[in-house]
């Protein structure tokens, strides 16, 4: 028998004591914690500049909570999920850690990670002001909810705002297109300082792919399988190598040399490019290190351009999960935490939006409009707003972040030393891509 | 001739037995005991370090183990399906080629610097100890990241080029030179092999040489007939441990290509390539079949090695 089967009286009656049975048993669960008190550990992704601010926000957490002592974990993004896998596998993953969308679904299960609907229900997790978007890109394949996103971020490119003011350029509008760069990078050319090229050569730059597979009209992935066409691959190849031929991107050699994930040695921060793609939520850290090498220099973010089919944004969500092993006694302690990470006004103001604009509405708000917060933070809250209408998230399927960055850079290099055709490098893209989704 | 005929002819030698020693044996006991107690960490370590990891390394290799999930039994499909693996193939290439250069370089560098610190330096306790640092520190994460740095498109080698107007490539990200590159710095921690090689020299006796003068033997003739045949027990002995130990390597082409193996695949090194499989892939059931398959082309080059030493290593016996 459906619910729909019953007679209005019947069905009213069941959600009547469906109602009651949410609003008193589980308030019952949010009471029936316990205690917040014990060691937890918390394990988060990032640099130096985001250990201090994170490190500064623990101490005022144990303030608050003087029964708590927290330990702190921290890893560059690679080694982050290689440990953390091990850690899964051995069941010992912390008490809470820091999430990505990206990386759900290696994660999203009930032997890893804790399901937190029952808590989010019981009101013992607090989303308010947490948009509803993502608040479903933090549920795994079965539906359970894996993570508490407690910021967004979205693709796009730094570019060195002075040196383009200097050209005599205007900054392009946020909605600009991939011919726009092109035209933008070519005038660029002759007009960057001496030793510097205008673009990095982003070939092999995950975010930026997707960005031109979903503005080209293309899926990324589709239930859990590669869903881009061989075209628009060998298309967005393409594009790049004119660029690197016409001498607007950086030598092969100086392109698989440069890292990205290392802001101090970068090229943009060192004034050696005026463009790469990066995250905009990483402007501040590149400009901190600019402001040292090129006094006076701005560096400025924008969206990844536009193309046929409109943005082709992906907007994922990073957020803080509690391990499935965490000890029932520390479930409290680890809720509280997750509580104050992404809902507490004081830990936020620490934060900024370090890893992309903050996801509760008021402490974006109170972001926007606080003299303290820092020119970078508040331009990636702004732009996130002008394109998140129009993004279009993707569903990664497990491991599949890794393994696609991996072969753009594998397969594209291999294109740049002239060893192979774009066409065979498509091939192996492809092939290399075979086991996701198996 | 019985054994009895030969019992009788040659009288048996009268043993003595020493007097029963209840005292002493139960000190041997006790003695025994107390070695095996101390030799318990090492056992310890032994047994759930080396002998329990290998044994759960070759039951993952014939599984599926994907870490988050339970190893499924799949047979020798692992094994099969690294016949069809092309970047296994090219790992295997390069991992060839770094063991076939890399080896000969550094016996060959460090006997030739070994002979030269052999002929009476002052300092040489001084040389010794500089030239063996490197092979203390070579295989750090630090030294490769400051040969990355130093052998980079602008790094301090090309700045160097330049003061004689030579414009120098990208020598860790051109995939015509990054192997080379990688080569460069095994070959730079040659100090191990030449503090053996050292040693070994200086047990040669003088009078050998002496001996060769007097016969009018020149350095070169000196070389090839004394020093030489009477260092292959020696040559042999780091021809195996660096032959085992290129084939290896890892951390130093870890570093250099920051984890990848590139530019290209061109420091691919079999060891990465398993690295890669195991905790980027997550597939640690490939990646033992793998390790399974290099410990058998290691034994392998072994057994040849020691097949081949009956024909050119000398023991003076």
């Amino acid at each position: 028998m459906k619910l729909t089967d019953l007679n209005g009286a019947a069905a009213r009656r069941i959600a009547v004591a469906a109602a009651l049975l949410i609003t008193t048993a589980l308030p019952a669960l949010a009471d029936s914690l316990g205690p917040v008190e014990g060691e937890i550990t918390f394990s988060w992704f990032g640099g130096q500049s985001r250990a201090d601010k994170t490190h500064r926000i623990i101490e005022l957490f144990k303030a608050d909570n003087p029964g708590v002592s927290v330990v702190e974990q921290n890893s560059d993004w690679d080694p982050y999920w290689q440990k953390l896998t091990l850690q899964a596998s051995a069941n010992n993953i912390p008490c809470t850690v820091m999430m990505q969308n990206r990386w759900l679904a290696t994660f999203a299960d009930p032997n890893i990670l804790l399901p937190l609907d029952d808590y989010v229900a019981s009101g013992a997790i607090d989303v308010k002001g947490i948009p509803e978007s993502a608040m479903n890109s933090s549920r795994g394949a079965d539906g359970h909810l894996y993570q508490i996103p407690s910021s967004v971020f979205f693709n796009g490119v730094i570019f060195n705002r002075t040196w383009l003011e200097k050209a005599g350029l205007k900054v392009p509008p946020s909605n600009w297109t991939w011919d726009d760069m092109t035209n933008l990078l070519e005038q660029m050319k002759g007009k960057v300082p001496e030793g510097a090229v205008a673009a990095h050569n982003m070939a092999m730059e995950n975010d930026m792919f997707v960005s031109w597979v979903q503005s080209h009209g293309d899926k990324v992935f589709d239930n859990g399988k590669v869903a881009f066409s061989k075209a628009t691959l060998a298309q967005w190849f393409e594009y790049w190598e004119k660029l690197r031929k016409d001498g607007v991107t950086d030598t092969p050699d100086v392109m698989v040399e440069e890292n990205g994930s290392l802001i101090e040695t970068s090229d943009i921060a060192n004034g050696r490019t005026f463009m790469t793609a990066r995250p905009p939520n990483r402007l501040d850290s590149h400009q901190k290190v600019i402001d040292a090498v090129r006094p006076g220099e701005q560096l400025a973010v924008l969206p990844a351009p536009a193309g046929p089919a409109g943005g082709g944004w992906d907007v994922g969500s990073n957020g803080i999960a509690i391990g499935a092993h965490c000890p029932a006694n520390l479930i409290p302690a680890s809720i509280a935490w997750l509580n104050f990470f992404t809902q507490d006004s004081r830990a936020a103001k620490i934060y900024e939006s370090d890893l992309g604009p903050v996801t509760v509405d008021r402490l974006q708000e109170e972001q926007i409009s606080s003299p303290d917060t820092s020119r970078g933070q508040k331009d990636q809250i702004l732009m996130f707003r002008q394109i998140a209408p129009q993004a279009k998230p993707i569903l990664w399927p497990a491991n599949s972040s890794g393994l696609l960055a991996q072969a753009l850079s594998r397969n594209y290099q291999a294109v740049a030393f002239g060893q192979v055709s774009v066409d065979e490098a498509v091939d192996q893209v492809f092939a290399d891509l075979s086991s996701i989704g198996n | 001739m019985s054994e009895v005929e030969t019992s009788v002819a040659r009288p048996k030698p009268v043993r003595v037995r020493p007097p029963p020693n209840t005292s002493r044996s139960s000190l041997s006991r006790m003695e025994n005991r107390a070695a095996y107690w101390f030799l318990l960490p090492w056992l310890a370590g032994f047994f759930f370090i080396t002998v329990v990891p290998m044994l759960a390394s070759a039951y993952l290799s014939f599984t599926d183990y994907r870490v988050l999930k339970p190893p499924q039994w799949v047979g020798l499909q692992n094994y099969v399906a690294m016949t069809h693996d092309r970047r296994l193939f090219v790992s295997v290439g390069v991992t060839l080629r770094y063991v076939l250069i890399s080896v000969p370089l550094v016996l060959i560098f460090s006997l030739a610097v070994a002979a030269l610190l052999n002929r009476g330096l002052k300092g040489l306790a001084i040389y010794r100890s500089l030239f063996y640092v490197p092979s203390l520190i070579g295989a750090s994460v630090g030294i490769g990241m400051l040969w990355r740095e130093v052998f980079g498109a602008r790094g301090i080698f090309n700045s160097f080029l330049a003061l004689f107007g030579i414009k120098g490539a990208g020598w860790m990200s051109s995939p015509g030179t990054a192997l080379y590159t990688v080569i460069g710095l095994n070959v730079w921690t040659f100090g191990a092999a030449m503090v053996i090689f050292l040693a070994a020299l200086r047990q040669i006796p003088e009078s050998y040489y002496e001996a060769a003068s007097l016969d009018g033997a020149n350095a070169l003739q000196k070389f090839r007939r004394i020093t030489l045949p009477l260092l292959t027990p020696v040559i042999f002995f780091n021809l195996v441990l660096n032959t085992i130990g290129a084939f290896q390597s890892f951390t130093q082409a870890f570093v250099v290509s920051g984890g990848t193996g590139g530019p290209v695949d061109s420091t691919l090194l079999y060891t990465i390539y398993l690295y890669q499989r195991a905790f980027q892939h997550l597939e640690m059931g490939y990646a033992s079949a793998m390790a399974w398959v290099l410990l058998a082309t290691i034994a392998a080059f072994t057994a040849l090695l020691f097949w081949s030493s009956r024909f050119w290593v000398f023991y003076g016996d």
